[in-house]
């Protein structure tokens, strides 16, 4: 069996395909024309001015006549005469993942009645099967019942109508399209809640970030943690030295001298505290210095005279 | 025909909002970091700027010392007064016991950076001193 192919003007192929079709893998794009074997048609009179109303009761219009399956409907008018396809995208679908067709390749679907509809001689899809032309209606009847059938291939290039046919090109094996856009309805108001959610989220961090320069800029900080910590660090040094030479006078002021004992001088150089002292005996000395080294180090006591006692203090 | 799959659409919804779940929950974790960074740099800037008025801010210590020796407790007892940059230098041939204990009061609680300090006893009633203080 061949498959029966025909071009477009811009070298899309048309393959006019039936269910006894056997079709080659195509790499290119295709239009595919459906033969009457994957479609059912009813033509009539109504008195509806809308295909869409019309479409609303394409069900019941077929309803009893044709095999119990899920359909998708499609609807041409020419006045108020209807004609009325019932399809099944799965069966469409099917055949051709059945045969190969890679679905992307398909450029749209047509069915054989309104691309087909104007030619007069039989086309024979393949030795089997033929399509036929009685009084305007494309059907499908054996080919040995056929003459003269001219192969679809040979067919001058077809100029496609605009009715081609919506397949559904999915099949949701545990959702249907409706319960899909059920999900999706308050799936987009959370997505819409955390959009708005994370702008807030974005403008209060903005707000934050500004607020620390401010900080910065109206304490006159340094840029860097490092270049603070190490002011902070300097200046708590100081404080520490000043906190701690204070505590040191406090406590050379509080020696325990006797009557006529008195501090004669404290001198603080850089690293010592020189401090000399006028006392009773020179046996004063050592409860003097013994007080003075619980809380300094001692490099250097001394008597200048008998009695002036200088000692040299290190922390 | 070119009708987009509804999987296709609910799983790019579905990405979205675990895009945006994340990502507002990074913000969020993000906006309570900088909130934490507020306080720290808050108390930083205030630490900082107390240390520095204590001990780095030149113009304020020279204040600090000035309106000392000018207390008149001391301030006609004052021999020598030297400042430059980095240095402020007083000098007392002969202080009187009550202005040494007034100054020596006032220098050992205000904010001022004793570099060196030297104490002699004149008289019963007087010493020198001398104090050195770093600006």
């Amino acid at each position: 069996l061949k498959i029966s192919k025909n071009f477009s003007k811009n070298s899309i192929k048309r393959v006019l395909l039936d269910k006894t079709s056997s079709v080659a893998t195509h790499k290119e794009k295709i239009d595919i024309i459906l033969s009457p074997s994957f479609y059912w048609m009813k033509v009539e009179e109504l008195d509806i001015k809308s295909r869409a109303q019309v479409l609303k009761i394409a069900p019941s219009i077929f309803e009893g006549t044709i095999p119990e399956a899920e359909y998708s409907y499609f609807v041409l008018k020419e006045g108020t005469r209807y004609t009325i396809f019932a399809y099944e995208d799965k069966k469409i679908l099917d055949f051709l993942n059945s045969h190969d067709i890679d679905l992307g390749r398909v450029n749209r679907f047509y069915f054989a009645q309104t691309e087909l509809g104007h030619v007069e001689h039989p086309i024979k899809i393949n030795d089997s099967i033929s399509l036929v032309n009685q009084d305007g209606l494309v059907s499908a009847i054996a080919s040995s019942y056929v003459q003269n059938a001219v192969n679809f291939e040979n067919l001058a290039p077809l100029a496609l109508s605009k009715h081609s046919v919506p397949i559904k090109r999915y099949d949701n094996a545990f959702l249907d399209e409706k319960s899909i856009f059920a999900l999706l309805i308050p799936l987009f108001m959370l997505v819409l809640l955390y959009s708005v959610d994370l702008k807030m989220h974005k403008s209060v961090y903005t707000q934050k970030e500004h607020q620390i320069s401010e900080i910065y800029e109206s304490n006159n900080l340094p840029s860097t943690s490092f270049e603070i910590e190490s002011i902070k660090k300097k200046l708590m040094r100081i404080d520490k030295e000043q906190r701690k030479l204070r505590e040191d006078i406090k406590y050379i002021l509080s020696l325990p001298l006797g009557q006529g004992e008195y501090v004669n001088s404290i001198e603080k150089g850089k690293n010592d505290i020189s401090v000399q002292i006028v006392l009773g005996t020179t046996a004063r000395a050592s409860v003097i210095k013994s007080f003075l080294e619980k809380r300094f180090k001692t490099s250097l006591a001394k008597f200048e005279n008998d009695k002036k006692f200088y000692i040299k203090l290190k922390s | 025909m070119n009708k987009i799959n509804p999987l296709y659409a609910l799983a790019f919804v579905v990405l979205l909002l675990v895009f945006l779940i994340i990502s507002s929950e990074r913000m969020q974790s993000a906006s309570k970091r900088v909130n934490s960074d507020i306080l720290n740099t808050q108390s930083v800037a205030k630490e900082l700027t107390l240390l520095k008025s204590r001990w780095s801010d030149k113009k304020a210590i020279k204040e600090r010392i000035n309106s000392i020796l000018l207390n008149p407790t001391v301030a006609s007892q004052i021999s020598k007064k030297e400042a430059s940059a980095k240095r402020y230098t007083v000098e007392f041939k002969t202080l009187d016991k009550r202005g040494f204990d007034w100054l020596m009061n006032k220098v050992l609680n205000s904010f001022l950076r004793i570099d060196k300090i030297k104490v002699d006893r004149v008289s019963k009633k007087s010493v020198y001193l001398r104090i050195e203080f770093k600006l």
